[in-house]
């Protein structure tokens, strides 16, 4: 539990929290805007 | 899920561009109502979750399909100074275009799926089903209306996740690997900050 809190406050800065909020937010846009038809029927 | 390697290809672009200064970029960037977004795939979530089967067996999965629409318009109306934005935009309007003008779901011909299921014939594809866990039906190119649109592009294997895709899926990808290079407004932001210091 320890460990797991010494790398939140090391890794999850206000930055690194920006970008994977960014990265999540671009993601959900790729899949909801996009209608792609892939192999054994997968869309997004 | 294909086109969100359009995320991975932009970050990577990004961080080969402009190395350490890319993820202050990225950081910098600013989205408003954001949260539109994963709001509207919440709502696409129960057509991506619907196995093959006839148009009918998922008229509400289709209308929230639809409504999501609304949202995602929303966001891109209220990020419109975003030049990415307005790509990402276009790009959801001809989806939407084309998907409105074949009764609510994205046009992609058995051939075409013959193309991205490796192993697969014609006869397995029945036009007017819905083809499973995706927003597509399949419909013959002469039953498609505006196909132009439809998805019409093919990443074949050995691609590892062999796809179709429409030029508005296109459209979106390049939107947003633009978008992460860093919008003007966050590059401006960050000219501002690097006179202050």
């Amino acid at each position: 539990m320890k460990a797991l809190k010494d790398m939140w406050t090391r890794y999850a800065t206000p930055t690194n929290v920006k970008i994977a909020y960014i990265l999540f937010i671009l993601a959900s846009l790729a899949v909801a805007g996009g209608a792609p038809g892939a192999t054994g029927g997968c869309g997004g | 899920m294909i086109l969100a390697l359009a995320v991975v290809v932009g970050l990577i672009a990004s961080l080969i561009r402009y190395r350490g200064g890319a993820l202050d970029r990225i950081a910098a960037i600013s989205l408003r109502w954001a949260w539109l977004v994963p709001l509207a795939l919440a709502l696409q979530w129960p057509l991506l979750r619907a196995p093959a089967g006839l148009r009918q067996q998922i008229g509400v999965q289709q209308v929230l399909f639809l409504a999501s629409h609304l949202l995602l318009l929303a966001f891109v109306g209220l990020n419109w100074r975003s030049t990415a934005v307005k790509i990402i935009g276009l790009g959801v309007l001809c989806n939407l275009i084309v998907i409105l003008a074949n009764g609510g779901l994205m046009p992609i011909t058995p051939e075409t799926l013959v193309q991205i299921n490796q192993g697969s014939s014609l006869a397995q594809w029945p036009a007017g089903a819905h083809y499973g866990y995706s927003k597509d039906i399949i419909l013959a190119q002469q039953n498609t209306v505006l196909w132009l649109l439809s998805d019409i592009l093919v990443l074949p294997a050995p691609f590892p996740w062999p796809a179709a895709f429409s030029s508005g899926d296109l459209i979106i990808a390049i939107g947003i690997i633009i978008l992460l290079q860093g919008s003007p407004t966050s590059l401006r932001l960050l000219t501002v900050e690097s006179r202050q210091v």
